[in-house]
């Protein structure tokens, strides 16, 4: 950087190149303050949107929360429509599936699920929607589709991955693999502290070998 | 150089691109944070939120209130601290991705809130009472948004956890499973005859497990203690000092005064304007009218009192001590005598009508009984100035002297002590003390032979160490520990011994033997527990335990007792859980769906923790004490 001479010698600088420039300082700030207004008012717009949807998922949970029998597949349509950027999407759609699974209809279900998982953006919804997927399929006898949908990257869900799908090879018959695939479970779950004392009576049933 | 050529390009495209990028920041994240300088450390943060030092003790606070004294203070505050990053981790992630809770979602909730309840309905009044600024208005409305979010959250989550109905049954059939078994005990007594332990096997013992029979690192130690209480002994004290000193600190032998009232509240808004307080004041003054005419006072607080805490008690407020209540209600509430009624009393919360049921404490005990503290109280006072100045001496000559203890001794008339042998665990009385422990095993002690630094014990106790004797750390002699290793031996073979044989005769059952052919020819004591679920109670623990880890194939088995005496288990035969009855079918299906649920609620904490930026400040952290 130049060195002035003296204080004097810096202002005139500054004059200077203000009389030179002061047109494009002025469009400057006008730009940075319209933006610093543009931004407010586009999240003041997002705030909305999200109360909205707030609103409208706290509707469907509480009906499915408390077991109504109630209609809610038109509003958990809005929502995947219209907020599907919202995590409220995501959990709308796993409430609608447990009331269709609830009702027996499981293909329906597994729509939902697969919504999710192909579209929700929090990792943990879609984690959970896969191990709940594959235990939909298990149940219907699906069983060689069921572990498709689990080989995936599993997060810090590995645990509950891995359970399923020892059940799943336990309905197939595979024991040896089951064995392993408990194992696994259980170590994961230690890792993390949890309670295991159900998966440690399935892993016993399977015996030690 | 850098800035040079940002000058030079000053008035061109570039200034432009730097001027927006500038611009961007205070966009987005708003002007405030730069001009607030950031004053508190923080003891860990999360993506942009920082838990303050305050924060992180209030819940370290409550957190131990908690679990008053089953675990240790370290535990807690890792405790705490995982529970605050956890629970921030969620509210950050939530947040930016768009959970947002409306003011409508709010006011609902606050309204139906039972704290804020009278009869059922909205009570303005109680949540003003409960919250009367603004600021803490606010502050709640913020929690309960919160609390609305996260519970959105993890509601959504559990409400959809399904669980079908064949894991229900799988696992009915499996942990309501019936095993019918029969065990035996071979017992390892019985071979005892059968060995020998040479003195060989016993020196191998003895060497190869050396690690078990140390002797641990003693040491004597010189010492000369300075205490302000025995000091304070001598002191002469006379009665009138003692009575004097009673006088001044009477309030320290009286118990403090409480009293027991009711009262009867006819409760003034806040915002009341004089009429409406003049009409209540007229409202008040004929109730109190009444009782003064002989009407019953807690029949009146029934009726008329409108603190919902009191009235149906019959407006009782139990005992409360000075300082607890509001200074107009107190004022007439200790100035009255027990079963005195007062006039109307004016405070914030409106007009009271006081009756003071009874009076306790407020005695002090007589000087006779208080006489030995006092002198001691007196004479430990006296002496202060005695005993500071006898410390510093300590401290400096057995500092400037390290070799010996005997210039302090001389220099302050004081008898140089020795202690018993010790170990670093420690001895009696004043060797207990974990400061002179550490002392006495540390370097300027043990190591130099130096005299110790001043240690100071509790109350005003303070020491000087030195070493007299060491004696290290050695194995105790062969001869000494050949008995507890020749019962040790002999244990572990005849259990050996008994594994043997009972591995023999579960070799034999597989082959075909009938367990009945096995018990008669060898004399075996049979028990048959019939079919046993795994809560059963009456067969041993050890036995159980192997019970029902058993692979359903699997017939025979053996396990180890504790006494060392081995169990032959066989399996007559295996019931499965019966799912059919639709009360444990359901109860099951409610348990296993809330586990179901609650798992993949915390695993979504951990997920989301593991994708956020998390800061500990360790060394913040180890400094709140």
């Amino acid at each position: 950087m130049d060195n002035y001479e003296t204080e004097e010698q810096q202002v005139e600088a500054i004059k200077k190149w203000l009389t030179e420039n002061y047109k494009m300082v002025i469009v400057l700030a006008i730009v940075g303050l319209g933006s610093i207004v543009g931004v407010q008012q586009w999240k003041q717009n997002k705030l909305v949107t999200a109360q909205t949807a707030s609103v409208e998922y706290d509707h469907i949970l509480q009906a499915v929360k408390g077991n109504k029998d109630e209609q809610i597949s038109q509003q958990v349509n809005t929502m995947l429509t219209d907020y599907s950027d919202y995590p409220y999407a995501a959990l709308s759609a796993m409430l609608e599936a447990k009331q269709m699974i609830n009702a027996g209809k499981f293909a329906e279900a597994e729509e939902k699920y697969q919504w999710v998982i192909a579209n929700a953006q929090a990792s943990n919804l879609k984690h959970i929607s896969r191990v709940r997927l594959a235990s939909l399929m298990a149940a219907q006898g699906k069983n060689e589709q069921a572990l498709k949908v689990l080989e995936v990257e599993q997060g810090s869900f590995k645990a509950t991955y891995l359970e399923v799908k020892g059940d799943i090879l336990v309905a197939l018959k595979r024991t040896d693999e089951a064995r392993s695939a408990y194992d696994q479970a259980l170590q994961a779950y230690a890792a993390i502290g949890a309670n295991t004392q159900v998966l440690k009576v399935k892993r016993n049933d399977l015996g030690n070998s | 150089m850098v800035l040079h050529s940002i000058r030079e390009r000053a008035t061109g495209w570039f200034a432009w691109v730097i001027v927006i990028l500038i611009s961007i920041p205070f966009a987005l994240w708003g002007i405030n944070s730069y001009i607030t300088p950031d004053v508190n450390p923080a003891v860990a943060t999360i993506g942009d939120y920082k838990v303050t030092v305050q924060e992180f003790q209030n819940s370290v606070q409550n957190e131990s209130k908690e679990f008053k004294g089953q675990i240790n203070d370290a535990l807690i505050k890792q405790v705490v601290l995982e529970k605050l990053i956890n629970n921030r981790a969620l509210i950050n992630f939530l947040s930016n991705s768009g959970l947002s809770i409306s003011k409508q979602q709010i006011d609902f909730q606050i309204r139906n809130d039972a704290n804020f309840q009278l009869d059922g309905k909205f009570s303005e009044e109680l949540y003003n009472r409960y919250l009367p600024s603004a600021y803490s208005k606010s502050n709640h409305r913020n929690s309960v948004a919160t609390q609305l979010l996260l519970e959105q959250f993890s509601d959504g989550i559990s409400s959809s956890s399904f669980v079908s109905d064949i894991e229900v049954k799988r696992v009915i059939q499996l942990i309501k499973q019936k095993r019918d078994i029969s065990y035996t005990i071979i017992k390892a007594e019985d071979f005892v005859d059968s060995i020998t332990i040479s003195d060989e096997e016993i020196k191998n013992y003895y060497q190869n497990f050396q690690d078990q029979f140390k002797n641990p690192e003693q040491v004597k130690l010189a010492y000369l203690e300075i205490s302000r209480k025995d000091l304070a002994k001598s002191e002469q004290v006379t009665d009138e000092q003692i009575s004097k000193y009673y006088q001044d600190n009477i309030a320290q032998y009286t118990q403090p005064e409480r009293r027991k009232a009711s009262h009867i509240l006819f409760a003034l808004p806040t915002d009341a304007d004089t009429a409406a307080k003049d009409k209540l004041k007229a409202e008040a003054q004929a109730v109190l009218d009444k009782i003064k005419n002989g009407s019953d006072f807690s029949e009146m607080a029934k009726a008329h009192s409108q603190d919902p805490g009191s009235a149906d008690n019959g407006g009782d407020l139990g005992f409360f001590g000075q300082g607890e209540m509001v200074p107009a209600f107190e004022e007439s509430a200790f100035s009255l005598k027990p079963g005195d009624i007062s006039d109307l009393v004016e405070s914030s919360f409106g007009y009271h009508i006081i009756k003071l049921v009874s009076v306790e404490g407020g005695e002090s005990k007589p000087l006779d009984s208080v006489k030995d503290d006092i002198i001691g109280s007196i004479q430990f006072d006296k002496v202060e100035s005695a005993y500071v100045e006898k410390v510093e001496s300590m401290q400096t000559i057995a500092y400037e002297q390290p070799n010996s203890l005997e210039p302090v001794a001389t220099e302050l008339n004081l008898t140089i002590q020795e202690s018993e042998l010790i170990t670093s665990a420690g001895g009696k009385g004043i060797f207990a003390n974990p400061k002179l422990l550490n002392a006495a095993f540390g370097e300027t002690v043990l190591e130099e032979g130096n005299n110790s630094d001043l240690i100071e014990l509790a109350g005003d106790h303070v020491v000087v160490i030195r070493l007299v004797e060491r004696i290290p750390a050695d194995t105790k002699p062969l001869d000494e520990v050949k008995d507890i290793i020749e019962s040790r031996l002999k244990q572990d073979s005849i259990t050996a011994k008994a594994q043997e044989k009972a591995s023999e005769f579960v070799k034999n059952l597989t082959d075909g033997t009938s367990l009945d052919e096995l018990s008669q020819e060898n004399s075996l004591i049979i028990e048959n527990t019939g079919a046993i679920d795994r809560q059963d109670t009456k067969t041993p623990g050890e036995i159980m335990r192997k019970v029902f880890t058993m692979p359903r194939e699997m017939k025979y088995a053996t396990t180890k007792m504790m006494n060392g005496d081995i169990a032959i288990i066989a399996v007559n035969s295996i019931e499965d859980g019966d799912s059919g009855d639709q009360a444990l079918f359901d109860s099951i299906k409610t348990a296993l769906l809330q586990n179901k649920g609650n798992m993949e609620t915390s695993l979504s904490v951990l997920q989301i923790r593991s994708g956020s930026k998390i800061v500990v400040n360790t060394q913040l952290l180890s400094e709140q004490e």
